[in-house]
């Protein structure tokens, strides 16, 4: 079966703050201030997310079963043990596939209606 | 002192955060705690060069959004609660209804069918026929629709309180089915009935 048929519908559209969460946590496992950072970072800065809202998604997403905490720690010695270490899951890096794929049918629907450039790599 | 100011600022601020974090429901603290104090304090930590920016994001970004996070989760967690109680919400919803439709259901079946049965509002007040009670009995008899209407509804509602969504406000009503589905649709109509009835006969 397609992934994107499997997945519950109440997934996709995903809201912002879920997307942008997936999409930091595509680059590993973070702790909630890195994924604040990592979320302003690859919005340049337009998404801004606090803590309040951002651990409530967390806690939303865990229980959707879209990431969940990782158990090992990188740097134990290092790192203050109140700082908990997110991760995808299985689920998690479908959705966040889905997604992107959805997003970018809707750019490619704009490009044809020329309401932005071509990308430089299109002909 | 003036050299002090962002930094006892800053101390402040932080310890008025970690005591507003005690608003939020007991399921979230206990998991988040730690965790948004450490944030915070990396934060401060980070820019400990420019407390004044700090100190500014704090209240202008953070503090509102922990606000308006406490009025998120505790809507959630009324809405989980009203989920695990549709059913108690439901049966409460059907008392309701049931005494009403009796009540008014004897009484046009005494007047209309000329039933030979007691007045149902003596029958009902008996004795203690006061104002008081009088203005309770009609109180329910106009207003008991529209109370089924919105216990038997409100657990369908989803409120999101911006931030995750984009919106400042969004509100969804999920699919009602089943006994919900009956109790809205009745409870709707006789509230429709009663409240046109009623502005009618003042207008006319």
């Amino acid at each position: 079966m397609n992934n994107s048929q499997s997945l519950k519908p109440n997934f996709i559209p995903l809201t912002p703050a879920v997307f942008h969460i997936l999409l930091a946590l595509s680059e590993g496992e973070l702790h909630g201030y890195k994924i604040m950072q990592t979320v302003s970072r690859n919005t340049d800065g337009q998404f801004h997310m606090g803590p309040g809202t951002l651990y409530g998604t967390i806690k939303r997403m865990g229980a959707e079963g879209l990431i969940e905490e990782s158990e090992e720690r990188p740097d134990p010695d290092l790192d203050d043990e109140r700082r908990r270490y997110y991760r995808l899951t299985e689920l998690g890096k479908i959705v966040v596939r889905v997604e992107s794929e959805r997003l970018e049918r809707l750019v490619r629907r704009a490009r044809e209606l020329r309401l932005m450039p071509e990308s430089k790599g299109e002909t | 002192m003036i050299k002090d100011f962002p930094h006892r600022q800053l101390d402040l601020t932080l310890w008025i955060y970690r005591k507003l974090i005690i608003l939020f429901p007991i399921e979230y603290q206990t998991r988040f705690e730690g965790e948004l104090v450490q944030l915070i304090l990396t934060q401060m930590h980070e820019m400990e060069n420019d407390p004044r920016m700090l100190l500014t994001r704090l209240w202008v970004d953070w503090m509102p959004d922990l606000f308006v996070s406490v009025i998120r989760e505790r809507i959630i967690e009324m809405e989980n609660k009203m989920k695990t109680s549709k059913f108690v919400l439901n049966s409460a919803a059907f008392v309701i209804m049931f005494a009403w439709l009796a009540f008014v259901g004897l009484t046009e079946a005494k007047y209309f069918l000329h039933l030979p049965i007691k007045e149902p509002t003596y029958w009902l007040l008996m004795e203690s026929f006061t104002s008081l009670a009088y203005i309770s009995l009609t109180g329910f008899l106009l207003l008991a629709p529209l109370l089924v209407l919105v216990i038997t509804i409100s657990p369908y509602f989803k409120v999101n309180l911006g931030g995750s969504s984009g919106n400042l406000l969004e509100i969804r009503i999920h699919r009602v089915t089943g006994i919900s589905l009956a109790l809205i649709m009745g409870s709707g109509a006789v509230t429709l009935f009663i409240f046109v009835v009623f502005i009618g006969s003042r207008i006319l």
